[in-house]
This record gives C-alpha cells, sequence and structure tokens, in this order.
C-alpha cells in the first residue's frame, strides 16, 4: 500500500469537499444548497477514509484530523484542480463536474485493487460519485444550453478551469493505477457532456509549475494558501482542543 | 435461543438515530456478531462514506450491550460495500 497513493487521493476528496462547503448557503436555490451539502458529505467521507489509512502506514502513525490541519501547503498532494474557488456557480460545476469524471474512472478501476483499502473506499465511492457526475452534468447542460448569459459564464469557467485536467492524467508507472490510462474514456466522456451542453472544448494549455511541478508534487496555486488558514486556522488556534 | 441469536436481537434493536422507527439491522449495517463469553465483537459498515452517525451507532451498540452486561468491540469495515 503506497501512502503517496492514500494521500493523493485523500487530498483531492478533502480540498474538493472543502470547495463545495463553501458553496452552501450561496447556491442558486435551496435544493441546490443541500445538493452541493451532499456532495460534499460524501467526498468528506471518502477523504477521512483514505487520509485515515495513509496515517496509520506513517513512522510514527498521524491521525486523519493531524493530515487535514496540521500539514502545510507544500506537504498537500491534492491536484490544482480541486483547489480552484467558488468564482462562480460556473465554476463549481466545472470544476466538480470535471474532477468527479476522473474520480468516476479511477474509483472504477481501484475497485479490484489488490490493495486494500483503496479497493474497499473505492466499492462505497465509486457508486457516490456516479451520482455527482450525475448531479453536475445535468447542470452542465442547463447552464451551457441555457441563456446566452448561462452559456457564455459556463464556457468562461471551463475556459479559466480546462488547463488544470492534464495534472489528472499525468503519467506516473510507480502509482496503484497510471492516471494516464484514465484519459482516453475521460476525454470521450467530457467531450460528449460538452456536446450536449453546445459547449466548446477549451483550447488551454496545461497548467505549468516551477520547474514542472504541480499539485502532487506539493507545489499549489495562490488561492490555497488561503484555503488552508480558513480550513485549519480553529484546530491551529486550540490545540488539543475537544467539543 | 443460542447465544450468538440472543445478543443478534439485542443489536438488531438498536434504532437508527436519524430515524428510529428503523433497526440498524434493516439498514444493513451489521454486518457481523461474534460472542465469546461476554465480550461481543460487533461489525458495522457505514451506509454511505461520509455517513456522520456513525459514531452515535458504535456508542448505541455499546451502551445496548453494556445494559445486558456484555462488554463490547465495535469494528468498522468497508467492504462488501
Amino acid at each position: 500500500m503506497r501512502t503517496d497513493d492514500l494521500l493523493a487521493f485523500g487530498d483531492d476528496a478533502l480540498i474538493a469537499s472543502h470547495r463545495l462547503a463553501e458553496v452552501i448557503t450561496t447556491a442558486p436555490q435551496l435544493e441546490e444548497d443541500v445538493a452541493v451539502a451532499n456532495l460534499s458529505l460524501d467526498l468528506l467521507g471518502q477523504a477521512r477514509m483514505l487520509l485515515s489509512a495513509a496515517g496509520q502506514a506513517m513512522q510514527p502513525p498521524r491521525s486523519e484530523d493531524d493530515l487535514a490541519y496540521l500539514r502545510d501547503e507544500h506537504e498537500f498532494r491534492n491536484c490544482q484542480l480541486v483547489e480552484q474557488p467558488n468564482t462562480d456557480f460556473g465554476y463549481t460545476i466545472a470544476r466538480q463536474f470535471l474532477f468527479s469524471q476522473y474520480q468516476l474512472g479511477l474509483y472504477a478501476r481501484l475497485v479490484d485493487s489488490a490493495d486494500e483499502p483503496l479497493a474497499a473506499v473505492a466499492g462505497k465511492a465509486v457508486k457516490e460519485v456516479a451520482y455527482h457526475v450525475e448531479h453536475t452534468g445535468s447542470w452542465l447542460i442547463r447552464l451551457g444550453d441555457g441563456t446566452q448569459q448561462s452559456h457564455q459564464r459556463m464556457q468562461t469557467a471551463l475556459d479559466a478551469l480546462w488547463g488544470y485536467t492534464t495534472e489528472l492524467f499525468r503519467p506516473d508507472t510507480h502509482a496503484v493505477l497510471d492516471p494516464a490510462t484514465l484519459r482516453d474514456d475521460w476525454d470521450d466522456a467530457v467531450g460528449t457532456a460538452l456536446a450536449t451542453a453546445t459547449l466548446k472544448i477549451p483550447q488551454t494549455p496545461p497548467a505549468a509549475g516551477p520547474a514542472g511541478k504541480l499539485g502532487r508534487d506539493g507545489v499549489h496555486t495562490e488561492c490555497f494558501g488561503y484555503l488552508l488558514a480558513e480550513m485549519q486556522h480553529l484546530h491551529r488556534c486550540y490545540p488539543g482542543g475537544q467539543w | 435461543m443460542t447465544a450468538t441469536q440472543a445478543v443478534h436481537d439485542i443489536i438488531a434493536a438498536v434504532p437508527d438515530p436519524e430515524l428510529p422507527m428503523i433497526s440498524i439491522a434493516d439498514l444493513g449495517i451489521v454486518r457481523a456478531i461474534e460472542v465469546s463469553g461476554a465480550t461481543v465483537r460487533v461489525t458495522i459498515t457505514p451506509t454511505y462514506s461520509g455517513c456522520p452517525a456513525m459514531d452515535a451507532i458504535r456508542d448505541d451498540i455499546l451502551a445496548a450491550l453494556r445494559k445486558r452486561g456484555l462488554s463490547g468491540i465495535v469494528d468498522m469495515a468497508l467492504s462488501p460495500a
């Protein structure tokens, strides 16, 4: 069992969950506030299981809370896509749709992994993210094939986030599953969804990092520092706090 | 009635914290029960990844066992999903 894999998948889920939780109380309708809360909770559950497993494999062992609240920016292994802010609802939907589609492909393969607990987590999570894809996919179509304004905002969001998707499929032959092998299916599914939504596949070049380093290497975008400050400050202000 | 069946009935009667008209056995949360003397080992599975009620369910199982003079250990299993 590779700690790097558990951290990457766990951090992805944790940060994606956090960004979705920020939308609660600001979604376009009450029903959607409830929906994003549900998606966020699913992802938090995945994060808890993956980070707990990662922590147990460390020397000395660390708890899920240690990992979520006490690591610094450069120690997080989430992809840069999930940390991107909720600039507007279009960004929220674009970010979650592109990421959930990746998670669906990933978990569908990990179900058969010899690696426990990855296979166990994937078994539960694959059913949940299938719903995440369906939910965000519906909004993608509704907004893309909607009014002139919703279409424009949806396209703008996709164009802004597209450059972060390359990292999801960066080849890694040492990983439990080489992410590059997920690319083709993802391209097909996303391409079909965008076409149905009358949206164009963006031509944005891949995001570049210093010396080619990206989220998986612990190099994050500027907004990540602010995200961690908000997420961690309570725990850090009251070390050992219980309630 | 065997020891395992009696213990099963105790645990099966524990209601879901959110939906008290349904038991945790009804929801398929209880996966395995092992009895050895006065110690009972129960394995439970969350209904979904982020289920926040698992701590409450664990506490309720232990309390139900304690009321009958039994000591319990509750394990969480993620699979079968």
